[in-house]
């Protein structure tokens, strides 16, 4: 199971709560639970159309509401304050996809009427028997104050340690994995488009061999800060082996960025042949690592240290940390997670057996991205 | 949900009126106008999702709902069924990309809504209700509803495409 940004929920007075009162569930359930099937019992009423589930809501009394946003999001806000308006005592949990997150805390952070237009959310998919434990635990909010704060930061431990990688604080290969399922999943509903980097680092074994791992472990940290900085505030980033990381860059042509660039302006680049924001993304991260302080700053402190001379490093420090990476785009390269980071991987064994320092674009012929315009 | 309940009550007159849209809308600032003329109680919702809650909460079946086609059509349509099946009775605004809306609109029209292309054609709609004219069930002889020119438009269009399709 993949629950992730679950955060503890409102706990309800009773046990007659848990045993009277249903959950009405809204959406395509399909998407959501990994068990959908078991899902459909005597607790739950499940409508497909926002608008039959608002009818529901508004003439039975629902212990909580859970919307699966899945193909909805886009106009959830406003069938959420009408949920929460006509049945005001029913909790509001949204059942995200990954991707979908962000809109998530968004609409939970969202007030109306002084109360936000939704409680919480899980990130899907979910199994059924942990959706329906984590709303309807029959414990007093009161009594359960106190526990509450304890078990909370425990899950949060815990979902942190499920999805993040130790040593960078980026995700880790779980997390990309599920999270380029996801949205490969949504990108051919929508056309929309997903491009892959896989890179590593040039030479860590060196690093590690000649300054120790600890050193290893400071390069593998920069670089980690380094592509976050460069990439935009929805591309994951992750972690995925020793030095290797992974970049998943998407676009999704039914939603407009914030601050990015219009729908049709959107829906005209994700037609274009190449990913050229994640080229773009990629480039600017190769600059940067070129002009990084880590090199001097890394360098001088470990040769304090231990006395060694850094000829791998050269006289500055300067340029020498450097990528191998392979760039591969959905549709264009592959239409399932697997072809993508295989054809990805293809690209940076490639770009490695040609000298290394360089970012392969999967297509034919392979191309450098230094020489895409 | 924004509900704001406008004009005076009156519970003589039988027909309870939803109108789904924001009052700067032409049409649905004309409409307000019309029904405060007639002195008939109606609740302004922002959305059909807010409308829909409306209608849940309401006893009465004798329930007109205004607004544009774009606008009522959300959700696959849903609400004209629903209406169908409640007895509501829908009336929609079609001024405008008539060919792009075809499938909403024969679905309005399938359920039995009214379905207007002018603005001002609502007044004859909202008449016609309030002196009991809404003598076509939903559902029964639903292209009744149809003002004759969207109807021309469309029996046209529908033979265009059979054409097309060889049917």
């Amino acid at each position: 199971m993949l629950c992730l940004g679950f955060r503890q929920m409102k706990n309800y007075n009773s046990s007659s709560d848990r045993e009277t009162r249903k959950i009405l569930l809204v959406g395509d359930i399909n998407k959501a639970f990994l068990d959908a099937g078991s899902v459909t019992d005597k607790h739950c009423e499940v409508y497909a159309n926002m608008l039959d589930a608002i009818d529901a809501a508004a003439k039975n009394n629902f212990a909580a509401i859970a919307v699966v946003m899945f193909g909805i999001s886009a106009k959830l806000s406003s069938a959420l304050k009408t949920l929460r308006e006509v049945n005001s005592e029913a909790k509001i949990i949204l059942l995200a996809q990954m991707y979908e997150e962000p809109i998530a805390v968004r609409l939970v952070g969202s007030a109306y009427n002084g109360t936000s237009v939704a409680d919480d959310y899980l990130i899907c998919p979910v199994q059924a028997d942990r959706f329906y434990e984590s709303i309807m635990t029959p414990q007093g909010r009161t009594a359960a104050a106190a526990v509450d704060a304890t078990v909370e930061m425990k899950i949060k431990q815990l979902e942190r340690l499920a999805t993040e990688d130790d040593l960078t604080g980026l995700k880790n290969r779980r997390y990309i994995w599920e999270f380029s399922r996801q949205i490969i999943e949504h990108a051919g509903k929508v056309s929309g488009r997903v491009t892959l980097l896989v890179f590593d680092i040039d030479n860590l074994k060196h690093y590690n061999d000649v300054y120790g791992h600890s050193a290893g472990d400071e390069v593998l940290k920069q670089a980690a800060v380094l592509i976050q900085r460069c990439c935009r505030g929805h591309d994951v980033v992750g972690r995925i082996g020793g030095d290797e990381f992974a970049v998943v860059f998407w676009d999704d042509p039914q939603r407009k960025a914030p601050g990015g660039p219009t729908k049709g302006a959107e829906r005209r680049s994700a037609r274009a042949d190449h990913p050229k924001e994640a080229i773009f993304i990629a480039k600017r991260f190769v600059r940067e690592l070129e002009k990084a302080e880590l090199g001097p700053h890394f360098v001088r402190r470990q040769a304090e240290n231990m006395g060694t001379q850094l000829h791998l490093l050269g006289p500055e420090g300067k340029g020498v940390l450097t990528i191998s990476g392979g760039l591969a785009s959905f549709p264009r390269d592959g239409s399932t997670i697997q072809e993508l980071f295989q054809q990805a991987d293809k690209a940076l064994l490639e770009a490695k057996r040609s000298g290394k320092n360089r970012i392969y674009l999967v297509g034919k012929p392979q191309s450098d991205i230094a020489d895409i315009e | 949900m924004r509900t704001i309940t406008v004009a005076k009550a009156d519970s003589n007159l039988p027909l309870q009126v939803i109108v789904v849209g924001r009052s700067a809308d032409e049409f649905i600032a004309h409409t307000i106008n019309l029904l405060g003329d007639y002195g008939v109680e109606f609740v302004l919702c922002d959305d059909v999702y807010s409308a829909v809650g409306e209608l849940a909460k309401s006893e009465s079946r004798n329930v007109l709902v205004i607004g544009r086609l774009g606008q009522l059509s959300k959700e696959q349509g849903r609400l004209f069924h629903m209406a169908r099946e409640n007895g509501y009775t829908c009336c929609c605004l079609a001024d405008a990309d008539l060919v792009r809306k075809r499938k909403q609109i024969f679905t309005a029209i399938e359920t039995g809504a009214f379905v207007i292309n002018e603005p001002a054609e609502i007044g004859q709609v909202v008449t016609k209700l309030l002196a009991g004219g809404a003598d076509c069930p939903p559902g029964k002889k639903a292209n009744d509803r149809a003002t004759a020119s969207i109807k021309a438009e469309f029996l046209t269009t529908k033979a265009e495409l059979d054409a097309l399709l060889g049917v």
